[in-house]
């Protein structure tokens, strides 16, 4: 007598099924996976908001501010607590010539209205921001969710628009928009259910805030297509998943026209250098790492060249030139946490080969720079988050490499950061626990002047809603390749 | 940002683990691997999702995630060739077995001879029930290429475990098709 294979099949699942009935995730194996997913998710929003992190270039190499030399160290930064105008002269186009009084608007921060033009006379390092402040549950009665869904345009020196309004049922991420544009690109993800609504690419018009879908032919494998940066050449990067869970994914360039150009394969982590020319990702063999030529295509694997130790991009320093920090390998396989005799090494990409030069040990006890994360300032000085040695992996506040050293730049324990970088200014989003949601704060660390400017602060309290759980969602720069960040 | 995966991950891992461990145990042969495949997909999955509307609908993206770890762990090893070696030439008809304790299922052990993609075009086809279009797409292989591991994976099955009729309900045809791969 034959068997069917099938009935033969659900038979024997059943009775492993059977067999290891009640087993559950051994202690702390599912704190574990939760922080990995936290890492991978923060990591991803970094990438899909093309904050690949260090995405920060000066548009078509300039800067408004001028970059300081890096043969001397830059002093570490003490932000201020409040806003700051920068001492730097800048072109920022005079809106107003006399003071005005700003609209407080429940879940806003202070802002007043557009005037005309004003968003055509914007120059690199204006922000636009997104807000969505949220009411949360919190078992008072009122009604949890989005209370306004908010452009809001913001100087150098901190002076706020209100651009438009967006609905309250969707949730736009801005990708990318250019200086002096009325127009930016962004992704719509729908609120009602899973992805209803959703748009990988859309544009906005900021002066009607009408979106207009614009798909990008690649798929939604994975939950693609994801938004990578902005290409030397001012073509769009956008990557689709190649394995279900994203793992490894092919790299796209966006013409003007819509066209797509393959331009090769990355991994899950990758990072764009300061010009827009080179991505380096994660996704070589046995633990080296790749690099991509974004505008003319091509794919180089390449080593660490740090022998049996762990190794991943911190950033791009210069270009042909990148931070990497290594560390013991973790018998257990976790690389993350914990790092130990993690070490920050310059790699020289520049010939047939890598050189690899030591720059700065870190204690074992002490954070360390995040890895994919650096926004370079394009020459030699690259900003990241550093990473706590806490269970949760937390960061725990932005440093600078400044060529010679690794100084503050901002201070704050289990706090989310998100960092830019435009023509001598960092730009750093934070938010106050990486657990839960949470209020972000953006402010410009001006590198030149030593100067801070907080350009979107938290949403003040009111009456009814003590603290919301939601304010600023996500922001770009004008001169940014990488765009938004959320 | 508010978390809500995570209490959806904590109610997929903790309710739906043997069930989980159970499908991982079908891809490889030990019952720690099998956890650890498990952790992997877990990851993944609650990694590239925004949102689940149920425990039900994580756990099927779950499941195949476990599948498609395993084949993408196949591939970055270069185990792929080693392991359609030892398919080739199938051995001798399996035992059955209990399934109990730490021995493997007949299933088990018949699945561990085909290769890895064999081994996960059978399980997503003809256990999960998926289309070919679904496992050419969770697989990141081309349908045609689905078709051809399913199949022959199926007809290894029938010699080593003594089974009919898999095949007939595909209507299978056997096309030579490259695999979409990525700068192999």
């Amino acid at each position: 007598m034959t068997r069917d294979l099938i009935d033969l099949m659900h038979a024997n699942v059943e009775a492993r099924e059977r067999s290891i009935a009640g087993i559950q995730p051994a202690d702390g194996t599912l704190a574990v996976t939760a922080r990995r997913v936290r890492r991978k998710r923060a990591v991803r929003r970094t990438l899909q908001s093309g904050g690949v992190a260090a995405l920060a270039v000066v548009l078509g190499g300039a800067s408004w501010f001028g970059l300081r030399g890096h043969e001397e160290p830059a002093p570490a930064l003490t932000p201020t607590s409040s806003p700051t105008p920068s001492a730097t002269p800048s072109p920022t186009p005079s809106a107003t010539a006399a003071p005005v009084v700003l609209d407080e608007i429940p879940g806003l921060p202070p802002t007043q209205a557009l005037p005309p033009g004003l968003l055509e006379r914007t120059t690199p390092g204006w922000v636009l921001t997104i807000h969505r402040p949220e009411v949360p549950w919190d078992g008072r009665g009122l009604q949890p969710g989005p209370v306004r869904h908010t452009v809001v345009l913001v100087s150098p020196t901190g002076d706020r628009y209100r651009v438009v309004d967006l609905p309250l049922d969707r949730s736009v991420t801005v990708l990318h928009w250019d200086a002096g544009s009325t127009t930016a690109v962004v992704t719509i993800f729908g609120t009602g259910g899973l992805a209803e609504g959703s748009e990988a690419r859309a544009e906005l018009d900021l002066t009607t805030g009408t979106l207009t879908p614009t798909p990008v032919d690649l798929g939604e494998y994975a939950g693609g297509p994801h938004y990578v940066g902005l290409a030397a050449d001012g073509a769009e990067l956008w990557s689709t998943a190649t394995s279900t869970d994203a793992y490894t994914a092919d790299v796209y360039r966006r013409t003007d026209d819509g066209t797509l150009e393959l331009v090769g394969g990355m991994g899950m982590l990758a990072v764009l250098d300061a010009e827009g020319k080179w991505l380096a990702t994660d996704d070589g063999l046995d633990g080296g790492f790749a690099i991509l030529d974004v505008v003319h295509g091509g794919r180089t694997e390449l080593d660490f060249g740090v022998p049996g130790r762990s190794c991943d991009v911190v950033g791009w320093a210069e270009a042909r030139s990148l931070l990497a920090l290594c560390a013991d390998a973790d018998p257990e396989g976790m690389d993350y946490p914990p790092r130990r005799n993690a070490t920050l090494y310059r790699v020289d990409v520049s010939g047939a080969s890598t050189r690899t030069t030591e720059l700065q040990r870190f204690p074992d006890d002490e954070p360390y720079p995040a890895m994919w994360r650096g926004s370079s300032l394009g020459d030699g000085r690259v900003a990241f988050e550093m990473v706590s040695r806490g269970g949760d992996a937390c960061l725990a506040g932005t440093s600078l490499w400044d060529g010679a050293r690794v100084v503050p730049l901002q201070d704050g324990g289990d706090t989310m950061f998100s960092t830019a970088a435009v023509g001598g200014v960092v730009f750093v989003a934070a938010q106050p626990s990486c657990q839960e949601a949470g209020r972000t704060d953006l402010t410009a660390y001006d590198l030149a002047s030593g100067s801070s400017v907080v350009l979107a602060p938290e949403p003040a309290p009111t009456v009814d809603v003590p603290e919301w759980a939601i304010g600023l969602e996500t922001w770009a720069v004008a001169g940014e390749h990488g765009g938004a960040h959320y | 940002m508010v978390r809500r995966w995570e209490p959806m991950l904590e109610q997929v891992a903790r309710e739906r683990y043997p069930v989980l461990v159970a499908r991982a145990m079908l891809m490889v042969s030990s019952r720690a691997d099998a956890e650890d495949l498990v952790q992997e997909a877990l990851v993944s999955t609650f990694s590239a999702r925004a949102r689940f509307d149920s425990v039900g609908q994580a756990e099927q993206y779950v499941r195949r995630a476990i599948v498609s770890r395993f084949v993408d762990r196949t591939r970055r090893r270069g185990t792929e060739r080693a392991a359609w070696g030892a398919a080739a030439h199938p051995g001798e008809r399996v035992q059955p077995g209990p399934g109990e304790g730490g021995l493997s299922t007949e299933l088990e052990t018949a699945l561990a001879v085909l290769s890895p993609r064999q081994r996960a075009c059978v399980v997503l086809r003809h256990l999960d029930d998926l289309s070919v279009r679904e496992t050419a797409s969770v697989l990141g292989l081309s349908e045609g290429a689905v078709k051809r591991y399913a199949s022959d994976g199926v007809a290894a099955l029938h010699v080593l475990l003594g089974t009919t009729d898999a095949a007939e309900r595909d209507g299978v045809v056997l096309v030579r098709t490259e695999e979409v791969r990525r700068d192999a």
